[in-house]
């Protein structure tokens, strides 16, 4: 086994330790010994964890797979280490395209399912299509370029997403909350809702990887070892949305995730897409189950908003980043 | 017997309602040859470059490989046969140099397969003949520029081209650097048999090293042939618009070019 294999299942390790801890966090405290027994027990520390916390850390684990692998791939397509499905607009389409299926339908009771993840699906392809290009079309762009596309379209589309909050008032409090992400009250119908668009869009990016590397290069070169551009990059596209889709339609939108957890993926394996995506996947759903934790407790009894926690934590980490990238 | 690569009647150009770049090439460039690719900054060198390596579609005209037509075989079947180092930079990628060189295996291997256990000897071989494999695990961003020049040769040569396509591949290059490629070029050539078309800012290194010369200049191609024929000052004095004095190699007896005299030398004020 070669070292990086090695240290993705270090990640794995990491992630089992962390999700396993964080059942016991929140209003009632639990032991290691009392998350085990009641794992195969019964009673009330049983309802808690099973019905309660546990699928509610496997959703934050998928969410932040689908984030961390998503902003690999976006950072490797844009080849910009800024890139993730929140800065490119990619999460804000998504989460339009999902309001506008629930308001359209009335109906949306069962998160993460059938017609609002499609909506979720075609608003971050629609929104991440339009910014790659853009900056494909405008060519070889400093890295501002992007950021500044991926805001105006971020911004265009959340303002048609307050927009149809004011005009849909019945619905204001659920779109409030997805527009903030958060994965309170989510339970194993949402798990198990979402895991197929995780999975197709997670699986999708590990078999691209390869394209990836070469778009590392630029354009040109990866032309030059015989990459079809447009279908290769309309993959990736693709399959990122599908995994920023899968994570916004059941959280909401989430900022940050998909931008820290390539680069502290990077620190563990390389450039190579073979071990960042899924290294990235992993790093990414350790931060989202650490984020969640920190959403349930930080302010106790009140439970904040998890979006509004990573998008205070990250802000900073992205202006770092930004300042290594200009330099 | 047709040429390993020849293009016929070609036009090269960018973007619609955009005058043609060059129109009107023909060349021949057989197995185990070098044509060096020279003319003034912006002749379209690198669009000549482009597209014999089927990166740019011709505007008229045809480039074959071994005789069949590169663009009608498609993207896989050309980029086999050709490989093409352009003059760029690393960027921001922070792949090792070993995983840069790998990716040259995916003209064969496609996008998909993983590595064979030929395909990792063909780049353990690439990295040898490029002196790079002590250095193939450092990452690239932090290459110096000769370093990256022989990572894209590398890289190039690990797709196993019958033609290799070179621009500029001692720019930037320090003396003995410039010589190392080339001395490796010429091998590549006459060795192993590669046809190989590099363009080049040095006419003497041309003379010194390539087989043919194609001497690019007003739109087409100006001269073409050994460099005894191309390295004229005719013909360069129209190239290049300035006049220019040829001489001979002490050694070789291949031409030399040489600037001519300042001209304050004789009597100019200081």
């Amino acid at each position: 086994m070669s070292a990086r294999a090695a240290r993705i299942l270090l990640l794995l390790a990491i992630l089992a330790v962390v999700a396993t801890a964080s059942l016991g966090v929140g209003a009632v405290r639990l032991s290691p010994a009392r998350i085990f027994a009641a794992l195969g027990g019964e009673g009330s520390d049983a309802t808690i964890v099973r019905d309660l916390r546990l699928p509610r850390v496997i959703l934050a684990s998928l969410v932040g797979l689908a984030l961390g692998s998503a902003g690999a791939a976006y950072q490797g397509l844009f080849r910009n280490p800024l890139a993730d499905p929140y800065v490119i607009g990619a999460s804000t389409g998504s989460a339009l395209g999902a309001t506008l299926v629930m308001i359209a339908a009335g109906d949306a009771g069962a998160f993460g399912f059938g017609a609002v993840s499609m909506g979720a699906f075609l608003g971050a392809l629609g929104a991440a299509g339009l910014v790659y290009f853009c900056t494909a079309w405008w060519g070889p762009a400093p890295i501002v370029t992007l950021l500044l596309a991926g805001s105006a379209v971020s911004s265009c589309l959340g303002a048609v997403v307050w927009l149809l909050m004011v005009l849909h008032d019945e619905e204001l409090a659920r779109i409030v909350l997805w527009m903030m992400g958060s994965l309170a009250g989510r339970g194993w119908p949402a798990v198990l809702g979402s895991l197929p668009y995780v999975a197709v869009g997670f699986a999708g990016l590990c078999a691209l990887a390869r394209p990836l590397d070469a778009l590392c290069l630029g354009e040109q070169p990866a032309q030059a070892l015989g990459l079809p551009l447009r279908r290769m990059s309309g993959m990736i596209v693709a399959a990122a949305s599908l995994a920023t889709a899968a994570a916004v339609a059941v959280a909401g939108v989430i900022g940050f995730v998909g931008l820290i957890a390539p680069h502290v993926a990077r620190a563990f394996v390389g450039a190579r897409h073979r071990y960042l995506i899924p290294a990235s996947g992993l790093a990414g759903a350790i931060l989202m189950v650490l984020a969640d934790d920190l959403a349930r407790t930080v302010a106790a009894p009140v439970e904040l908003p998890v979006g509004v926690l990573t998008a205070i934590l990250g802000g900073p980490f992205f202006l770092v980043v930004l300042r290594r990238a200009i330099r | 017997m047709t040429a390993r690569l020849h293009a016929e009647g070609l036009s090269c150009g960018y973007g619609r309602g955009l005058p043609d770049v060059l129109t009107g090439i023909d060349l021949d460039v057989p197995a185990g040859t070098v044509l060096a690719l020279l003319g003034p900054n912006g002749s379209g060198k690198t669009t000549l470059l482009r597209t014999l390596a089927r990166l740019l579609p011709p505007r008229a005209g045809s480039v074959l490989v071994d005789g069949e037509d590169a663009w009608r075989r498609g993207r896989a079947w050309a980029h086999r046969r050709v490989a093409i180092a352009l003059q760029d930079d690393p960027g921001g990628a922070r792949l090792t140099i070993d995983e840069v060189v790998r990716l040259g295996r995916a003209s064969h291997r496609g996008w998909w397969l993983p590595m064979t256990a030929e395909d990792e000897a063909v780049v353990d071989r690439m990295l040898d003949l490029t002196r790079l494999g002590p250095m193939r695990h450092r990452t690239v961003d932090a290459l110096s520029a000769g370093e990256w020049q022989r990572v894209t040769l590398a890289r190039s040569l690990a797709q196993e081209p019958r033609v290799l396509l070179l621009d500029e591949p001692t720019a930037h290059l320090d003396w003995n650097y410039q010589i190392e490629i080339l001395d490796l070029v010429d091998r590549l050539a006459h060795e192993e048999g590669l046809a190989v078309v590099v363009s080049l800012h040095d006419l003497n290194q041309a003379s010194t090293w390539a087989d043919r010369i194609a001497l690019l200049a007003e739109g087409t191609l100006l001269a073409v042939g050994d460099p005894d024929a191309v390295l004229t000052p005719d013909l360069l004095a129209r190239a290049y618009r300035c006049p220019v004095l040829v001489d001979r190699h002490p050694v070789t007896g291949a031409p030399m070019v040489l600037p001519p005299p300042r001209r304050r030398a004789e009597g100019a004020p200081k």
